[in-house]
């Protein structure tokens, strides 16, 4: 597998500004009225991505729980200035992810424990988010498969994490080797647009 | 939507099939411009690593901060507001605490380095939430060598079983150390001295906090009287 993945160029902001709709402006009302069902919907729609991206940086799930309730605090107390149209909630949410996991990396560096986890990801690099920041896009991606549709999801999964040729796939899901493909391009469309609703905005 | 485009990106098109696409690549616009849109899909698919494909762990309970309640519209100055403590902070706080512990003990006979709080200096510690407390005061002297300060207290409520007083150097719910505990007699008024481990003038605040006895060395967020500690 390749470890660093290819730069996507944002959709042009026009382009991007007619699909920002409804739902990021809605809980944007909620965070700016520190509505708590809209805390509670962030937690539930959010929390997983958010966690899993934190246990993996942290190694440590323990810590990356207490950087969690830091982050869901943060955003609690950050969320009257957020603003849909400087980003998704997912790439805030990510990002003040990225800062608290650093935040606790930094801290850690002192301490013996956990040596070949957190201490490679600052002492590899001279920039220490850079590490951090190809985990931010695996797990912003991981979440926006979670919006695919179950088959179109399945598929990649297969493809991208089970290492199975298009044929492959087919033979084992009984699904025709042309639908497999056609399945294959819309699902690869559909990530590539949700990228763009993601962008910058 | 050509299916081709998905085997050309995911390299399973046989060589003839493959040079005959790219020449058509070459040839049309509009196929040219879907492979550039989601050749980048697939590197950041094929970058993802396995425990970003693995099932999203359980999500532990939000602990949300007592006051979730839409926010004051003016706010007291910080130093006059309680503690909001997050969980990592009172983590850290507990292992700042005992480093702390450790460095008092091995440096009883005093710091190297001076504390920039006037030598002798006496603040006035007063109720963080107005008309709480009332009566309830205590001035701090901080001494001149800088390494104690002598706190008298009035007019507090009498500790409960279960319940201490603890004072602290305070300047953010991330930045603060804890000076000493202690319990107040029926009388409200008691006079201690506790240690300064930490140079007071790097802190705003003298807090005293009311402290349930529950083994947790963080701050309870109850705070009682505060004073503003300025460096002269």
């Amino acid at each position: 597998m390749a470890a660093v993945a290819t730069p996507i160029a944002p959709a042009p902001r026009r382009l991007v500004r007619l699909r920002m709709t409804g739902d990021d402006r809605h809980l944007a009302d909620g965070l700016r009225r520190r509505d708590a069902d809209t805390i509670a919907r962030l937690h539930a729609e959010y929390g997983r991505t958010v966690l899993g991206f934190l246990a993996r940086t942290l190694r440590n799930r323990s810590t990356a729980e207490d950087v969690f309730q830091q982050v869901f605090l943060e955003a609690w107390e950050r969320g009257p200035s957020f603003d849909p149209a400087r980003g998704s909630v997912l790439t805030w949410l990510m990002t003040i992810a990225r800062s608290r996991a650093i935040d606790q990396l930094r801290r850690r560096v002192p301490e013996p424990r956990d040596p070949a986890g957190s201490l490679a990801l600052l002492e590899g690099e001279t920039d220490p988010g850079a590490s951090i920041d190809d985990l931010v896009e695996q797990w912003r991606m991981a979440h926006l498969l979670g919006r695919l549709p179950p088959e179109q999801a399945d598929l990649l999964r297969r493809r991208f994490y089970g290492g199975r040729s298009q044929s492959e796939i087919a033979a084992e899901t009984g699904i025709p080797l042309g639908t497999v493909k056609m399945r294959m391009v819309q699902a690869l469309a559909r990530l590539r647009e949700m990228i763009d609703e993601e962008g910058d905005r | 939507m050509n299916e081709r485009v998905a085997g050309y990106l995911l390299g399973e098109l046989p060589p003839e099939e493959r040079a005959a696409f790219e020449a058509e690549l070459e040839r049309d616009p509009a196929l040219r411009t879907e492979v550039e849109r989601l050749a980048p899909v697939v590197s950041r698919l094929e970058a993802m690593e396995p425990a970003a494909w693995a099932p999203p762990p359980e999500l532990p309970p939000l602990a949300l901060p007592p006051a979730a309640a839409p926010a004051r519209e003016r706010r007291a100055a910080w130093w006059r507001r309680p503690l909001s403590l997050r969980p990592l902070p009172a983590a850290a706080l507990a292992v700042v605490l005992l480093a702390l512990g450790i460095a008092a003990g091995i440096l009883a006979g005093g710091r190297a380095d001076e504390g920039t709080v006037s030598a002798g200096r006496v603040v006035t510690l007063v109720p963080v939430e107005p008309g709480e407390d009332d009566g309830a005061e205590g001035t701090a002297t901080l001494a001149g060598s800088g390494d104690q300060a002598t706190v008298k207290l009035r007019g507090l409520p009498p500790s409960e079983p279960g319940q201490f007083y603890e004072l602290w150097l305070l300047n953010t719910v991330d930045d603060m150390v804890a000076l000493g505990s202690f319990s107040v007699p029926a009388s409200g008024e008691l006079d201690v001295t506790v240690p300064l481990p930490a140079d007071a003038g790097r802190f705003a605040a003298l807090d005293l906090s009311l402290e349930p006895d529950d083994g947790d060395p963080a701050h309870s967020t109850i705070s009682v009287l505060r004073a503003p500690l300025e460096s002269s």
